[in-house]
């Protein structure tokens, strides 16, 4: 088991660093239109939303728990609202924690 | 860059805690360090250790890992011009995550953006492995994370990078609407998946609109 997990470490760390490499690679070879360069940009920006929303709702395939979902949704309305940063961040915590604390799952 | 420092040091807090979920939930130490240093995407770190530690497969952690960071692809392309001539691009590439490109998008000239990429990501470079150590570490003392809730700062981390730079309302609305769909194709989809599913809706929408 130990050993497929490390073949299992090796081959995410050089599929994700060839991911990561891809892009800059293929940019160099074509050149992006400053309209294709928003549009990346905006399907970046979406992309980490995505991953944050799916992050609020779920732990891998499970649901999270209202806790948890109170607590990001109550950093994501103070973030919109520009908020410091680590205020926001320490919210989250702080709220679920709270919730869990008073029983809420 | 006093956002910057703070984002490291959630990351340190966010890194903390997976270390001791990672030790906790039955991986020997080298698991998650050497994900840290090698791998150093924490989304798809979480996904390979949630999965393995949950019965799954370890080609199915690694496939979801990867499915999870092909994001990097289109991360790649709009910071391209921030990683420089020469070795140090090879650098540049491995410090591309969630943080070091929001942080560059959301700066104004050339140099800004390439100074908040590159000290962004040599940040986390150096604090991520740092704070999975010592949170591997000390898992086995902590008996849950969860009750301190930190398992809630990861999602509120990336929130409080991407709302702020959306200015009106009416533009957050297709990535809420595709981050909606997303959320709800979770159960039916291999994780990972849902995530691509969303980027096609914000283009068809971005297409049409």
């Amino acid at each position: 088991m130990n050993l497929s997990i490390m073949w299992g470490i090796a081959i995410l760390a050089i599929g994700t660093y060839l991911i990561r490499i891809a892009g800059p690679l293929l940019g160099k070879r074509f050149q992006f239109s400053s309209g294709i360069r928003v549009a990346i940009e905006e399907v970046s920006s979406a992309l980490l939303f995505t991953v944050a929303i799916v992050a609020t709702f779920y732990g891998g395939q499970t649901y999270a728990g209202h806790a948890h979902v109170v607590g990001v949704l109550v950093s994501a309305i103070m973030a919109f609202r520009r908020f410091p940063f680590i205020v926001v961040v320490l919210t989250a915590a702080a709220v679920t924690a709270l919730l869990r604390f008073i029983g809420v799952p | 860059m006093r956002d910057i420092t703070l984002v490291c040091l959630a990351d340190g807090l966010v890194g903390l805690s997976y270390g001791a979920v990672s030790t906790t939930s039955g991986f020997e130490l080298w698991v998650p360090i050497l994900l840290s240093i090698f791998v150093l995407a924490g989304a798809s770190e979480f996904l390979f250790v949630g999965i393995i530690s949950s019965g799954g497969s370890v080609l199915s952690a690694v496939l979801a890992g990867l499915l999870v960071n092909l994001r990097h692809l289109a991360f790649g392309l709009s910071v391209k011009e921030f990683l420089g001539k020469g070795p140090s691009t090879l650098l540049g590439c491995h410090v591309m995550n969630d943080e070091s490109v929001a942080f560059a998008i959301s700066q104004q000239s050339f140099e800004e953006k390439k100074l908040a990429y590159w000290t962004c990501g040599l940040g986390i470079l150096l604090i991520w492995p740092m704070s999975v150590w010592a949170g591997a570490t000390i898992g086995s003392f902590v008996e849950n994370t969860s009750v301190l809730g930190l398992d809630a700062m990861f999602p509120a981390i990336i929130f409080a990078l991407v709302l702020p730079g959306y200015k009106s309302k009416k533009k957050v609305i297709p990535p809420i609407t595709g981050a909606f769909v997303a959320v709800a194709s979770v159960p039916f989809l291999p994780i990972g998946l849902p995530h691509l599913l969303s980027i096609g809706f914000v283009l068809f929408m971005r297409k049409y609109s």
